[in-house]
């Protein structure tokens, strides 16, 4: 995998906003929706003139439906030229099949491997395990409790992230994207102890998710291993886009695609 | 642009994908479903998502195999992406029993680890080019790839190609030869050199 | 880390927090290797190119035969003198009024406009919104220029499409100072600007929802990109003047100041001999003085490297003017905090997330000279 590029990956966080009546792209904090930052489809369209490396669309709204999801999904494609990664309430086979019939590269599946796997290892077969993210949102803390509204949405705790991580790649994923929740809009860095126990697990690329906030915390995410990181406050409060983050990086010696 | 570019209706999501990166610079083109739509097409292109045995059965089904296969040394100038590029070989590992359209004579091999693992070469990646003479089409540049199947430097004396170095392989990554262009990597999906790349197919003459 | 450890490319001094830029193996920036590749052009070639492009654009029984966005500022000066003398075109001069002109600057308007006897259209957006978008674009992304930016970018163009006019024809390329475009690629303006470097990552679209609601799209127009549809649709081509002619400030500076009386006037912050730079806008301190604190660097340090690039000054002579000139704090800093209803405390909360790292955004000491047209600023900005 050192030939390939490093990636660094905006999330696209998907939240109605109520006063608007529309769904907004939100930052979060701690897995919970922070600020409306904008619209996806307009975002979509920054991050590719920005020439980001993919893009991950999120829907982290229960009240936002799968069809309004598949909704936004085919207007953020028609903005982009590059490849787009979508979850958040993918349940089924189908609901992932409709997905990919929009020209998406990959879904992201979290609670299916738990709740419905038989479906994961379908979608492996017919789609390839290329076309699977498997997601796991942990709770940074081992010596704490995860808390109580986070527990509900099947955040893991620490210490069963290995259980969960051999799991999936058991069932065919291609990727593994992992979340700290607790790290999660503090853009104190990401966790990099998770991250090396996962790499130390597993031989599929990681992407490393939550906490970025300087480009010293994606230069250490890559140097430990990760393939990718993926990204969604970092970009919404600092006047610091894509390009010229590739090029502090690539004056640092990470192989980033410029 | 004198163009008029049909891309082959294949169900894997991906012709609506490349349909958009060629509306960029052609607002009209075809899809074509049947061998008779080929008939007013000077460029052809034959998308496909990494699965020979796929690709195979379905133009099949379809009645679009021989007539496509019949393309070669003519003068429509067809390119294929990803399986839509292996499919012009003999055979892949992938599918034994499915066969190509035999233009080359390469077979399509796994991509495997050292312990015969299956590795896949997904994510950008740089292509160096080994033989180039056509300025139109430049065989360098970054571009996604996502297969985990792939023809190999050795295996054909392509006219003009490009490589791509993954794990211990040098992977066929782009290749030129009579009225044919092959790219494993997805244009559609790879911005600015992808559409640059798909630019240079539909103004070659 | 504090500016003497900062990396700095060797031949013009910009440093590793400049936006877009690279080192090569020589520790060469890549702005400069940009300006290498522009030696070799062939300026003859390329104005053949704009020749033949106008020509193929230009349609006698339209209005207009082009949109010249105007600031009066040297470099849109310069393009619309291009424009009517050389080039011989009609063209509606547009101004999107940020709020911010300088007293000088609208004397320099009005001679050039007269001088050269061209149409002239000119839109001030809403005040109140104004400020509101000041106030959260400094919030979100330590510079409060977005309505400026967005706007500037956007009104030329919505002219251009309602009174049917193919051109828009801009000033400097980008590629003069940095890495956004390479110069071998014959760059439009367009939205892909807007998106890559006008807007900040922040469309209308988006700042509705930054607003919370407060405001409709409706109110956003003046800041809106139009669709790609209608540009499409009226054969709209945008470029800046500098893709094909040779682009040579100082000499500029000189038709102008000479032909059209044109005059400069004292920036803060900025070195004297360089009066001819950004005089337009009473924003121009603060704006610097921000970027200074987010990346170490300024306005001094942009205009030295132009000149070290072009072999105008020496290196020993660059460092001194930095240290001489950069990172003061403008007087005008009072009037921005009382403008936007800030305190400084307020100011310093939202300028320590933004500061780019390896960086340390220290505050500096210094505060810079009274601007000699400061009484007008106040009375214009703050209404008593």
């Amino acid at each position: 995998m050192e030939t390939l590029f490093k990636r660094v990956i905006p999330k696209i966080l998907l939240n109605r906003h109520s006063a608007l009546g529309l769904i907004g792209s939100v930052t979060t904090k701690n897995y919970k929706p922070f600020k409306f930052i904008g619209s996806p489809k307009s975002q979509a369209k920054i991050f590719e003139s920005n020439e980001a490396d993919e893009l991950i669309l999120l829907n982290i709204d229960t009240q936002v439906t799968f069809e309004e999801l598949i909704s936004v999904t085919e207007s953020v494609s028609r903005e982009i030229f590059m490849p787009l990664s979508v979850g958040g309430g993918i349940k089924t086979y189908d609901q992932a099949a409709r997905i990919f019939e929009l020209g998406v590269e990959k879904v992201i599946i979290e609670n299916m491997i738990i709740d419905k796997p038989n479906h994961v290892k379908k979608i492996a077969n017919r789609f390839g395990s290329q076309s699977i993210i498997g997601s796991c949102t942990y709770w940074g803390n081992p010596m704490s409790n995860i808390p109580a509204d986070l527990d509900m949405k099947g955040t893991i705790h620490f210490t069963k992230l290995k259980e969960r991580i051999l799991i999936i790649e058991d069932l065919g994923a291609g990727e593994i994207m992992i979340n700290d929740a607790l790290r999660d809009g503090l853009c104190a860095g990401s966790n990099i102890m998770a991250l090396k126990m996962a790499l130390k697990n597993t031989s599929l690329p990681i992407i490393d998710s939550c906490g970025f906030g300087s480009v010293e915390h994606f230069i250490e995410s890559f140097r430990q291993g990760s393939s990718a990181v993926a990204v969604g406050t970092y970009f919404a409060f600092i006047d610091q886009s894509f390009l010229q983050l590739k090029g502090q990086m690539a004056n640092e010696g990470i192989r980033i695609r410029e | 642009m004198n163009t008029q570019v049909g891309i082959v209706n294949l169900a894997a999501g991906n012709t609506k994908s490349v349909s958009r990166a060629v509306e960029v610079f052609l607002p009209d083109h075809k899809l074509i479903n049947s061998g008779e739509q080929l008939a007013g097409c000077t460029h052809v292109i034959i998308p496909g998502v990494s699965n020979f045995g796929s690709v195979v059965n379905e133009l099949h089904s379809k009645n679009l195999f021989k007539p496509l296969q019949s393309l070669f040394g003519g003068d429509k100038k067809i390119m294929g992406l990803c399986a839509g590029m292996q499919i012009m070989g003999i055979s892949s590992d992938e599918s034994p029993k499915n066969y190509g359209f035999s233009w080359f004579n390469f077979q399509v091999k796994s991509l495997v680890n050292f312990n015969n693992k299956q590795l896949f070469h997904t994510g950008w990646n740089s292509v160096e080019s080994v033989k180039n003479t056509s300025e139109s089409i430049l065989m360098k540049g970054n571009f996604y790839f996502n297969h985990s199947y792939h023809v190999s430097k050795s295996d054909y004396e392509f006219e003009e190609y490009g490589i791509s170095r993954f794990s211990d392989y040098e992977v066929v990554s782009i290749f030129k030869h009579s009225n044919i262009l092959g790219v494993q990597f997805h244009p559609e999906k790879s911005q600015k050199s992808g559409l640059k790349l798909l630019r240079s197919f539909l103004e070659w003459k | 880390m504090s500016i003497f450890e900062l990396q700095k490319c060797t031949i013009c001094l910009l440093p590793q927090t400049h936006e877009t830029i690279t080192f090569n193996k020589e520790g060469i920036c890549s702005v400069c290797g940009n300006l290498e590749k522009k030696l070799r052009v062939s300026w003859e070639s390329r104005r053949v190119e704009l020749d033949t492009l106008i020509t193929e654009k230009r349609n006698l029984n339209k209005d207009y035969d082009c949109v010249i966005p105007f600031s009066g500022g040297k470099d849109s000066t310069f393009s619309l003198y291009f424009v009517v003398n050389e080039l011989k075109l009609k063209p509606l001069v547009t101004s999107f009024d940020h709020g911010f002109y300088r007293p000088k600057i609208l004397e320099n308007r009005n001679k050039v406009l007269k001088h050269l006897g061209v149409d002239f259209v000119s839109f001030t957006p809403n005040w109140k919104l104004v400020k509101k978008l000041m106030l959260i674009s400094l919030r979100d992304k330590g510079d409060f220029c977005w309505h400026c930016h967005t706007g500037i970018s956007s009104y030329p163009f919505q002219v251009a499409i309602e009174k049917d006019i193919p051109l828009i024809i801009w000033g400097e390329s980008s590629t003069e100072y940095t890495n956004y475009y390479k110069t071998e690629e014959f760059h439009n303006i367009g939205e892909d600007s807007y998106n890559k470097i006008a807007n900040l990552g922040i469309s209308a679209e988006d700042m509705q929802f930054r607003l919370n609601g407060e405001f409709s799209m409706r109110d956003l127009k003046p800041f809106s990109f139009p669709p790609k549809e209608d540009l499409i649709d009226k054969g709209i081509l945008s470029f800046p003047l500098g893709n094909y002619i040779k682009w040579d400030t100082k000499k500029q500076v000189e038709i102008i100041k000479s032909t059209l009386g044109w005059e400069g006037d004292q920036v803060e912050g900025v070195p004297p001999g360089y009066d001819y730079e950004k005089i337009e806008c009473m924003m121009q301190g603060m704006r610097d003085y921000l970027k200074y604190r987010k990346r170490g660097y300024s306005r001094t340090s942009h205009l030295v490297a132009m000149d070290l690039r072009s072999e105008k000054l020496k290196k020993d002579e660059g460092v001194q003017l930095i240290a001489d000139f950069e990172g003061q704090k403008p007087y005008s800093i009072n009037l921005f905090l009382e403008m936007l209803d800030l305190n400084e405390n307020e100011l310093e909360e939202i300028i320590k997330d933004q500061i780019i790292s390896p960086w340390d955004g220290k505050i500096p000491l210094k505060i810079g000279p009274k601007p000699k047209d400061y009484e007008a600023w106040t009375s214009k900005l703050l209404l008593k």
